[in-house]
């Protein structure tokens, strides 16, 4: 079985983000972002090799006063080692991770593509995410995600 | 130099020491300032004179060039004072001119110098020069003189090894050994080691293999030899020369316990047990349990491999291939790249590979399940890259190219996938898909400087040099420069100067092809008025830019001969130094690396390269000198042209320095000197004065130092080199000689072939004097009497087909530049379609080289 890793972006290696993500293209500032994110963005290795990323946020609606969780608003896995290899979930236990035992927070949220997502939506409720429709959808950071047809899944940890 | 300053007594000798004082203090200025007042009111006071001169020389005076008049006149006239011989010594060395330092070193111990530490000098000057027959006088000297340390033994030993005198550098060791006995403190241990070992060589060449043996297994058993493998090692050579195989094989198997990856000790273990002359299963027999033993060692799996045929081949390949594949290992395929040489091995190792392939393809498009074990996508793309680069050896591009892109795409983040994409558009010529695909993989890891140093080759081969530089640059120190090509040449990184030159060289090609074609007729257009200033200016760039182009060629070029010149010295300290730290086996190959430094391959392409621009100028200097010559006629052009012309320059200058004083960025003067060389047979320019100093020789000495320096009997290139330079000057007995070096280092050498027509041509040609050319009908028929048989019928295509069938068979580059180059001075069919044949069989980018000398 393969070995499999997760480590964070750095100024070298951005280069891998826009191959794994792929044929979508990010624009240069979102990748910068990305790395600035620090541990809250990561790559997946499968032996060495990078072959998927997550880039999650501390979420903080505009209702709220308070930071109520993280949200994991890209996760790419390249094709070919998508769904079989336990990628997937080696980047949202990360996520689940950084959640409770950094942040001491209580609460993963996934924004996930309606149409492009299924397997991921499909996976989610699987392992233990339920949709949300009360919090709105706002994240607070520099770059803008495009919400439409976005949808959100929430897990209390 | 302190100890002599004790000696004087009168005042001026007393100011002499103030001022030797002051020198060795470094305040010249002061110095010469004393020196100066005792000259004055005794200008006889040689001394004096002669520390003048090596002040003004270690000093920043303008006068500093003057330094050598003072030298030579306190040499001439007070030439028996020790003091001024020592001086003379010292300032020669200062210069490098280790001949002339030893010269004088000599005479102050000759004129009786009481101080016994110019010997030491003298020998590392000796050394330099590798003048063995007077190291040994004073090396033997300086022991006499200093004989409480062992650093000065081993030195007198090693005087004597160098010498060929092993019995008497025996008894050197011998006689410190019982010296030394029971005084060693522990730090003196490394250098005992290396001492017992250096003996047993001595004993060794002497000729006394079971002598040397006995004294081998002595010291291996006191347990003062640190260097274990190498007691085994010389153990199991002595046992074998002694035809003792049984037990020299033991030795071997010892070796292998130590160390089972060297492949060496495998064969070596075979001669002894006898097994390289056996079947080929008595040989796998061996390997097999050699493999049993050593399970993880390489050797005894992959050997089997290069005797082996057919069907066990078959079976052995398979599982060596597999076994690597399965473990996704990158190296796989250069692992079995060895075998490729027998062509039949070829196939076999492609089925293998391409089942392999296939099975992992059928198992990641069947396996949707989630950790299947089975399917592994990264394995399945290192099997894609191993086919990829089993194509690319076999010359099929395309096939290559294929596998490749479909390992990319299943995994676009591996660098080295790309790497070989590279290289695959590479061989197709499709430069800039190359260099573009080579970055794009340096994107994936900027940190890689493998990935990056490959990426910058690649823009050269492109011919891209700025953004070579550029990428380069991101990994060298940039201080005070806009970038790294100051440190590149600093750090002597010479991959990146001589594919600079390379690249420069082309590029001036090109720029020449098209000056060539401006040029025509242009002083009449010019005349009659019809040409608009826009056409003037862009000839000018033109001219300009050719001109910048071709002395980049020769700056890189040069800047290589430079590095090597550098290495030549940096062994000097080492004559100290090692004797200090008791590394003598290893001195001794340094001293062997440094004789053959100049006959490297990367030395002899920089001389081929530095040889073929330098001759193009000598023998077109009309061509060069207008091209060198600002235009006479006004080129009117604007304050602005004008102004953006001088920041273009300025940008350009300081983007190619090689260093930051480089007063000639682009060899202008080089260049100048080239085109305005004196008459072809002039002799060369040996008149006294510091000129030499400042800057050794001239051009067409510098050609002719690089010419001695590559000629080495057994170099095909380095003869050429000789032959070309000689031709140039007219030597066509030397030429001959060349030529007979490289004829007998390999008859059918495609050069040889082109050589002999040179020489050939020179033979008939009514220029050449008489009696030349008797000589070299003389020595034409020596080993060619076949080919003349034919020349003297007088027909060209007749000793065409001769040339071709002699020495143009082989269907690879060497046999097509050399018959395009042959072709060029004796146009002939038979030359015309020999070419065309063996460019069939060349790929695209080894026929992009050869177009490049079709010019």
């Amino acid at each position: 079985m393969a070995h499999i890793a997760t480590d964070n972006l750095t100024a070298n290696n951005l280069g891998q983000l826009s191959k794994i993500s792929s044929p979508e293209i990010y624009s240069e500032k979102f990748i910068k972002e990305c790395k600035e994110l620090g541990e809250l963005a990561q790559y997946v290795y499968f032996d060495e090799v990078p072959v998927g990323f997550v880039v999650s946020n501390v979420f903080q609606p505009q209702n709220s006063s308070v930071p109520i969780g993280l949200i994991i608003s890209v996760l790419k896995v390249l094709p070919a080692y998508a769904h079989k290899y336990g990628l997937e979930n080696a980047l949202i236990s990360y996520v689940e991770k950084m959640t409770t035992e950094k942040r001491l927070l209580h609460r993963i949220f996934l924004l996930a593509d309606r149409k492009n997502d299924q397997w991921l939506i499909a996976y989610a409720r699987k392992h233990g995410f339920g949709e949300d429709t009360k919090t709105p959808v706002h994240i607070d950071s520099k770059h803008q995600l495009d919400l439409n047809g976005k949808l959100l899944l929430v897990k209390h940890l | 130099m302190a100890s002599l300053s004790s000696l004087f007594s009168s005042k001026d000798d007393t100011r002499f020491k103030e001022a030797l004082d002051l020198y060795e203090n470094k305040h010249y200025k002061r110095a010469i300032k004393i020196l100066d007042g005792i000259i004055q009111h005794n200008p006889k006071h040689y001394e004096s004179v002669s520390l003048k001169g090596l002040a003004l020389s270690n000093s920043d005076l303008p006068e500093k060039y003057d330094a050598l008049k003072y030298i030579e006149k306190a040499c001439k006239e007070g030439g028996t004072d020790s003091v001024v011989c020592h001086i003379a010594g010292l300032y020669y060395r200062g210069l490098k001119d280790y001949k002339q330092a030893s010269k004088w070193y000599n005479a102050a111990m000759e004129n009786k110098s009481p101080n016994k530490g110019i010997l030491r000098d003298l020998s590392s000057c000796l050394t330099q020069t590798r003048d063995y027959k007077h190291l040994l006088v004073s090396r033997l000297g300086y022991l006499e003189s200093q004989p409480a340390y062992r650093a000065n033994w081993t030195s007198a030993a090693i005087a004597h090894c160098l010498n060929g005198q092993y019995d008497r550098a025996e008894d050197v060791l011998t006689r410190i050994e019982d010296l030394v006995a029971g005084h060693l403190s522990e730090d003196d241990l490394f250098e005992q080691s290396e001492c017992l070992l250096l003996k047993n060589r001595a004993i060794y060449k002497q000729g006394d293999v079971s002598r040397a043996l006995e004294h081998l297994e002595k010291i291996a058993k006191s347990g003062e030899v640190g260097d274990g493998a190498k007691l085994l090692e010389y153990k199991a050579q002595y046992l074998e020369e002694l035809q003792r195989p049984r037990e020299a094989s033991l030795v071997y198997r010892r070796l292998l316990q130590r160390n089972p990856d060297n492949a060496k000790y495998y064969h070596d273990l075979e001669r002894c047990l006898g097994t390289d002359k056996m079947s080929a299963n008595v040989r796998l027999a061996l390997y097999e349990k050699l493999c049993e033993f050593y399970p993880r060692a390489d050797p005894p799996k992959f050997i089997p491999l290069t005797f082996l045929k057919g069907e066990q081949f078959a079976k052995k390949v398979e599982e060596y291939i597999l076994s690597q594949l399965r473990r996704g290992a990158p190296a796989t395929f250069v692992n079995v790249k060895p075998l490729y040489r027998r062509k039949s091995n070829r196939n076999v190792i492609y089925e293998v590979a391409k089942r392999f392939y296939d099975e992992e393809k059928s198992k990641l498009s069947s396996s949707e399940t989630e950790n299947d074990e089975n399917g592994n996508p990264l394995r399945f793309c290192w099997a894609g890259y191993f086919l990829a680069q089993h194509f690319y050896r076999v010359r099929d591009y395309d096939s290559a190219l294929r596998f490749i892109d479909e390992a990319i795409s299943t995994t676009p983040t591996l660098v080295e996938l790309y790497i070989v994409k590279a290289r695959i558009f590479k061989r197709m010529n499709r430069l800039t898909e190359a260099c573009e695909t080579m970055n794009e993989a340096r994107k994936l890891d900027l940190q890689d400087r493998f990935v990056n140093t490959k990426a910058a080759k690649y823009y050269l081969r492109a011919n891209r040099v700025k953004d070579a530089i550029d990428t380069v640059s991101l990994f060298t120190r940039n201080e005070k420069a806009p970038n790294g090509v100051q440190d590149l040449h600093l750090m002597q990184c010479y991959w990146f100067l001589i594919e600079s030159a390379e690249a420069y060289g082309r590029l001036a090609r090109e720029a020449l092809r098209e000056w060539r074609k401006v040029s025509v007729g242009w002083d009449n257009k010019k005349k009659s008025q019809e040409i608009d200033h826009e056409t003037v200016m862009t000839r000018e760039h033109l001219r300009k830019k050719t001109l910048h182009l071709v002395g980049l060629t020769i700056k890189r070029y040069r800047a290589i001969v430079k590095v090597f010149e550098e290495y030549e010295d940096d062994q000097f300290d080492f004559h100290h130094y090692s004797m200090r730290k008791g590394t003598s086996r290893t001195y001794l190959t340094m001293l062997d690396w440094e004789d053959r430094l100049y006959h490297q391959p990367i030395f002899l392409r920089a001389a081929k390269g530095l040889t073929n621009i330098s001759l193009e100028v000598l023998n077109d200097k009309p061509f060069f000198q207008v091209l060198l010559t600002n235009p006479a006629f006004s080129l009117n052009r604007t304050k602005k042209e004008k102004k953006a012309e001088e920041k273009q320059r300025e940008e350009l200058v300081k983007y190619s320095k090689s260093f930051p004083n480089d007063a000639d960025v682009f060899a202008e003067a080089i260049l100048r000197e080239l085109a305005d060389a004196p008459l072809k047979n002039a002799k060369r320019n040996t008149a006294g004065g510091f000129a030499q100093y400042a800057d050794k020789g001239t051009a067409l000495t510098r050609l002719t130092d690089l010419a001695k320096r590559v000629n080495d009997e057994n170099s095909l290139d380095g003869q050429e080199i000789v032959f070309r330079v000689n031709q140039y000057f007219n030597k066509y007995v030397l030429c001959l000689q060349a030529m007979n070096h490289a004829y007998t280092a390999d008859s059918s050498a495609a050069v040889v072939g082109y050589l002999y027509l040179n020489l050939f041509k020179a033979r008939t040609n009514k220029s050449t004097p008489e009696t030349i050319r008797r000589i070299l009908a003389l020595g034409l028929k020596r080993n060619f009497s076949e080919l003349l048989a034919v020349e003297d019928s007088g027909d060209s295509e007749k000793l065409a087909e001769g040339l071709v069938q002699n020495f143009f068979t082989k269907n690879n580059f060497a046999s097509a530049e050399n018959l395009v180059r042959c072709e060029q001075i004796e146009p002939s069919d038979t030359f015309e379609k020999r070419i065309l044949q063996i460019k069939q069989s060349l790929d695209p980018y080894t026929l992009r080289s050869l177009s490049y000398i079709e010019d």
